[in-house]
């Protein structure tokens, strides 16, 4: 099947109405994208899964080991490069941290990215730089702007009606810097239409998609039947036509459907065999693994999943890395081979892309980039003599992994090197953020000139329409 | 490929739009007028006159600026051109002449822009594709030989307000009109041949009146007490009576407020301490009426109190020249009280407007202790701007001077009536909020056409005349014959904007976020309690609260119920909001725990106070729609209800009934 870039809506109106976007005001519809309709892209996917690893997933313990270096009392701090062995994947001559044994066995059906850059924010902030790699910008901006996953949903719509387009599982915005992450889990000026679908825990994501907790499907049915009755009733034939009413009218329709629709399953994943169900039960990242496969294959847009970023907790390891990463791994190793496996039987694979990606890297001793470094904030002392002080603490920007699953990327591909000594820095083919963006947009059809005027100004999907899609991580299009 | 006959009509839509443009008496530079439409053909054959050639010649250069000058101006010269200067139009890019003075067809500049969007010489070959209208406009000016005067380039390519303050001369008063908003009004109607309608309704004025100032639904007793009065002035008294609700007013217009001023009770930059509310400055603000001049004052050349607005928001680390706190100081006061866009200017040359980034790097220099370094998008230049207002006529600032001294300047010289700006643009964006659609739209660009320069000239000199007070001016609109006109439905919200737009009346609104949960927290039972505000002025020493004291949503933390109905983030300036429902919003009303666990919680309530479903019909639909069901609808509430209702009967017929239109929508 091949699909074509298009354009949901282009609403005619002359030059000047779409020119004058008001600032400060998502008005969706009056947008008209000003990228290159007539361009058309032919596309290799048409749907996305994000694994997001918040709060900086070291590369040199995960998916790029070097020299291992077992903890011993009185070893030298910048001795350690990595405290996880290294272990074999089924590409020759590829390795990966020990705990990630079963990623490595499934590796060969993508691209292993090696030299992410991320970008020079100065005194470093986990949530400014989640924000960079979700939008592509770097904050603070003048506007509100939208979420890779907003764009998407804006370009190309639901994939199914039914489910929204943008769903977002695993992130509580009630934690340290909640507000922070807000600021870029939004549509933005493209309207709250396309915005995320927020389900912060999978295990009760059922609850987000099905009538009101303690309702029978029954009642839920009959209360809307009221809704209609009653609605037909009154007097709103003087209403005329009038768009607020309308969208009102259309909106309780579509979430009337979605809510009663059988796709709304898929957000159960009580209904999965127990054996998957178990498989993938490794918390709630690998449960939200689960719901992903689930909506993908009910015809989901895109799909983020986060690991959640809490300050200090999960990836944020400031203390103790060597032994929370055995945690982190075994949270993360098998759903994320059981979601590629599980894809790659249904076929769903080759039309998603699934990412792996972490906002930055870390290091032991270097904050931030080599060449730039920033203020520490972690105390690293020279000689190790205690078990807490062993791990990778400090933020490191010059150098993650990252990976990329079907949808027309490369199988077996290794993309771009970090060199073996510290800094353990990207030596070959370093990209970044927006290069990262235009390849998934490449990869599902979306023109990089796809801009909108906002408050005059052209806004493009990744700054000023620069992003370049790295065609070398795509299987050639024909 | 056009054909011949549609290319003349488009040249004569142009002649219309150029000779509409010629005749125009007002003062702005656009192709809108209200002139009585010339003899096309008379004009089409004579020669232009030299006030003529240089309208023309300016229409041009501003779609060449808006257009073209990122790539073939000051920054840029792809293909060796410039398009931002006559010698440089006229002598062409790297492959010869672009213009042949009379003769279109052989002008490259004309059949480059006529190619198809994806043709690869087509232009602009970024952005959007020329209008039709902007087509043919080009094209004339060079059948008309392209003149371009030498008094052209002294005018601006890009429409621009005048600063200072009119006071146009008020139309006589006529039969049954006084109020002086309904004269000018009276006037724009005769112009474009419209009748008058009969006011609304006493339910439909109340609800109206209510929501615009103090964000509430009326009870029924007040509703009765109102359409029992039979004063004949009750309507001003009714006005009167919710602008001296002090509290009310203030907890209303807060949520408005708020947005401009990117203020909230939590949000990005509080926990890295680069952030500071204005809350309690702003409440009392509004409270207790501050003079607009005052409150103006106040933001600009703060205590700890309000400085909040210019601080901005300083993120931990490295941010762009373009976004340091000091330049967000001179983009949100430009775009706030002035409403003007300097967010181009802070990075380059703006092209959509005279606005050069020497002038915003001036007026940040204002806000900044130090003169900051000219950034050119994000190259240091290694050159200094000097400090200025934005007008030299308003004033000079003292450069060696303190930031406060500078600030203290700016705020008194911004605040001078001589700055007719800040007062046009403050008087729009109450116009808006009460009437849907400001007199100028967007609200934020002051520079285009208003659809009555008269009514908005005159509103905003009355305005300084009056004090600078707010409520005089609402109490202006409100009881004007203007405001109680029927309300008008859009078909889509693109006509919002359209050039062509028409004043007919206020346009049906859509309840905030805010005004939808005091609603339900009036009718049924509150959806906050007092545990839940942020900020709670019954807390405040000085002065008793008035009025109803449900605890408001403009007082509460954002949260995913507010959000979903529309609240924004509050990190960036926002001046409206959408006026659309969505699918993630109606989710949130139809299935989310909020909603649904209040209207549960109110069931049980009136359960307890009513004995039968038809009181229970009845009271709901005179507490949300301030009447009585039809026959229909009390049948078939009836049967859902039954004889007996139970708890979640009752909820589920409230839940229709906060969702239904009429309660929805403010007509």
């Amino acid at each position: 099947m091949k699909k074509y870039w298009h354009r949901r809506e282009f609403i005619k109106q002359s030059a000047a109405a779409i020119s004058t976007m008001a600032m400060g005001a998502p008005m969706a519809s009056m947008l008209a994208s000003c990228g290159d309709k007539e361009k058309k892209l032919l596309a290799s996917a048409d749907s996305v899964i994000l694994l997001f690893m918040a709060g900086g997933m070291a590369h040199t313990e995960t998916f790029d080991p070097k020299r291992f270096t077992p903890f011993t009392k009185g070893m030298t701090a910048d001795s350690v490069l990595s405290t996880f062995k290294s272990i074999p994947t089924v590409l020759d001559g590829v390795h990966f941290s020990e705990g990630l044994e079963k990623i490595g066995k499934v590796i060969d059906k993508g691209t292993l990215i090696r030299s992410y850059v991320a970008a020079d924010l100065g005194h470093i902030l986990h949530t400014r730089h989640q924000y960079n790699w979700h939008t592509c910008y770097e904050p603070p901006q003048s506007v509100t702007v939208p979420h890779i996953g907003s764009w998407i949903s804006k370009e190309l719509g639901p994939l199914n009606p039914v489910i929204p387009a943008f769903i977002n599982i695993g992130q509580r915005f009630e934690v340290g810097e909640g507000e922070e992450l807000k600021a870029f889990h939004s549509a933005g000026f493209l309207g709250s239409e396309h915005g995320p679908f927020l389900i912060p825990d999978p295990s009760t994501g059922l609850d987000s998609v099905r009538p009101p907790v303690g309702m029978s499907t029954k009642r839920f049915e009959s209360r809307n039947q009221l809704y209609e009755k009653l609605i037909k009733e009154s007097a709103l034939g003087e209403f005329g036509s009038d768009y607020q009413k309308e969208s009102l009218k259309r909106s309780m329709e579509q979430a009337y459907i979605l809510l009663n629709s059988p796709e709304a399953k898929a957000f159960d994943i009580n209904q999965e065999p127990k054996e998957s169900y178990d498989t993938y039960n490794t918390g709630k990242f690998g449960l939200g693994c689960l719901m992903a496969k689930r909506l993908v294959e009910q015809g989901a847009r895109f799909i983020t999943v986060t690991s959640e970023y809490e300050p200090f907790m999960n990836w944020d390891t400031h203390d103790n890395g060597h032994t929370r990463l055995i945690d982190m791994k075994k949270l993360i190793d098998a759903p994320i081979a059981q979601l590629i496996q599980d894809l790659d039987q249904s076929g769903r694979l080759e039309k998603t892309i699934v990412i792996v990606a972490s906002e930055f890297s870390r290091d032991m001793l270097t904050e931030g980039r080599p060449d730039l470094k920033v203020k520490d904030q972690v105390v690293v002392p020279d000689i190790i003599t205690d078990m807490k002080n062993y791990g990778m603490h400090r933020h490191f920007t010059d150098g993650c992994s990252m990976l990329m699953f079907g949808g027309g990327i490369k199988k077996g591909h290794v993309y771009g090197k970090t060199a073996d000594e510290r800094p353990c820095k990207s030596i070959e083919n370093p990209i970044k953020i927006d290069r990262i963006h235009q390849t998934i947009y490449h990869a599902l059809g979306i023109s990089p000139e796809t801009n909108y005027e906002i408050e005059q100004r052209p806004f493009y999907t990744t700054p000023d329409g620069k992003g370049k899609a790295e065609l070398n991580m795509l299987i050639s299009k024909t | 490929m056009r054909n011949k006959r549609s290319i003349a009509l488009l040249t004569l839509i142009s002649l219309v739009a150029l000779v509409l443009l010629i005749y125009s008496t007002t003062d702005f530079l656009s192709s809108k007028s209200y002139s009585k439409e010339p003899d096309l053909v008379k004009l089409a054959k004579t020669e232009l006159d030299e006030n003529q050639k240089i309208r023309l010649v300016n229409e041009v250069r501003g779609i060449f600026a808006h257009n073209c000058y990122k790539c073939h101006g000051k920054a840029k010269q792809k293909g060796m051109l410039r398009l931002d200067e006559k010698e440089f139009v006229f002598e062409g890019g790297e492959d010869g002449v672009i213009i042949v003075a009379g003769n279109p067809g052989k002008s490259e500049l004309l059949r480059r822009i006529k190619l198809p969007k994806d043709h690869k010489e087509a232009m602009p070959s970024k952005g959007k594709t020329l209008s039709e209208h902007e087509i043919a406009l080009i094209e004339l000016w060079i059948e008309k030989g392209a003149p371009w005067p030498d008094g052209a380039s002294q005018q601006s390519a890009f429409p621009m307000a005048r600063l200072e303050p009119r006071n146009p001369k008020l139309p006589p008063a006529t039969t049954g009109l006084k109020n002086p908003i309904d004269l000018w009004v009276n006037a724009y109607f005769d112009l474009n041949k419209i009748d008058w309608k009969e006011a609304v309704d006493d339910p439909a004025y109340l609800r109206r009146i209510y929501m615009d100032i103090v964000g509430l639904q009326p009870s029924v007793q007040e509703m009765e007490t109102f359409q029992n009065d039979i004063r004949v002035d009750k309507r001003e008294r009714w006005v009167e009576k919710l602008l001296s609700q002090n509290d009310d007013y203030a907890q209303h217009w807060l949520t408005f407020w708020n947005d401009a001023l990117r203020n909230d009770y939590t949000g990005t930059g509080y926990i890295t301490g680069g952030r500071y509310n204005i809350n309690f400055w702003l409440y009392s603000s509004l409270q207790k009426n501050k003079p607009y001049d005052v409150f103006a004052k106040e933001l600009l050349y703060p205590d700890d109190s309000s400085k909040g607005f210019i601080s901005g928001i300083k993120w931990r680390g490295t941010v762009n020249a373009s976004q340091r706190v000091e330049m967000q100081a001179a983009q949100n006061v430009g775009q706030v009280l002035l409403g003007l866009n300097l967010k181009c200017a802070s990075c380059h040359d703006s092209f959509i407007s005279d606005w050069k980034l020497e002038d915003a790097y001036a007026f940040a220099n204002i806000f900044s202790e130090e003169s900051l370094e000219i950034n050119r998008c994000e190259k240091p230049q290694g050159k200094f701007a000097g400090t200025r207002l934005l007008w030299p006529s308003l004033g000079q600032i003292d450069s060696s001077a303190s930031r406060s001294e500078k600030l203290k300047q700016l705020a008194d010289k911004l605040v001078q009536p001589a700055n007719g700006r800040l007062y046009r643009t403050v008087v729009n964006r109450v116009w808006r909020q009460m009437m849907g659609r400001g007199i100028i739209e967007p609200v934020d660009e002051m520079d285009n056409m208003p659809w009555s320069a008269d009514l908005l000239d005159w509103m905003a000199v009355n305005f300084t005349e009056n004090g600078y007070d707010l409520k005089k001016l609402i109490y202006l609109i409100a009881t004007s014959k203007t405001y109680q006109l029927p309300s008008v439905s859009l078909e889509s919200p693109a006509q919002l904007i359209a050039e062509n737009y028409v004043f007919k009346g206020m346009l049906t609104k859509r309840l905030t976020a805010e005004q939808f949960s005091d609603g339900v927290s009036e009718i049924i039972t509150p959806i906050f309690e007092e545990k839940d505000l942020k900020f709670n002025p019954f807390r405040l020493a000085g002065y008793e609260p008035t009025g109803q004291q449900i605890p408001r949503a403009s007082l509460v933390a954002n949260n995913a119920f507010l959000t979903a109905l529309g609240r924004p983030n509050r990190e960036v300036v926002a001046t409206s909001r959408d006026s659309q429902a969505s699918l993630l919003q109606a989710l949130e009303l139809t299935n989310g725990e909020k909603l649904n666990a209040v209207l549960q919680k109110g069931a049980a309530l009136w359960k307890t106070l009513y004995t039968t479903s038809d009181e229970i019909i009845n009271e709901m639909y005179k507490r949300a729609l301030f009447r009585k069901p039809n026959p229909k609808e009390l049948e078939i509430a009836r049967q859902v209800l039954g004889k007996n209702a139970s708890t979640e009967q009752i909820a589920d017929f409230f839940w229709v009934m906060v969702l239904h239109p009429e309660f929805q929508l403010i007509k």
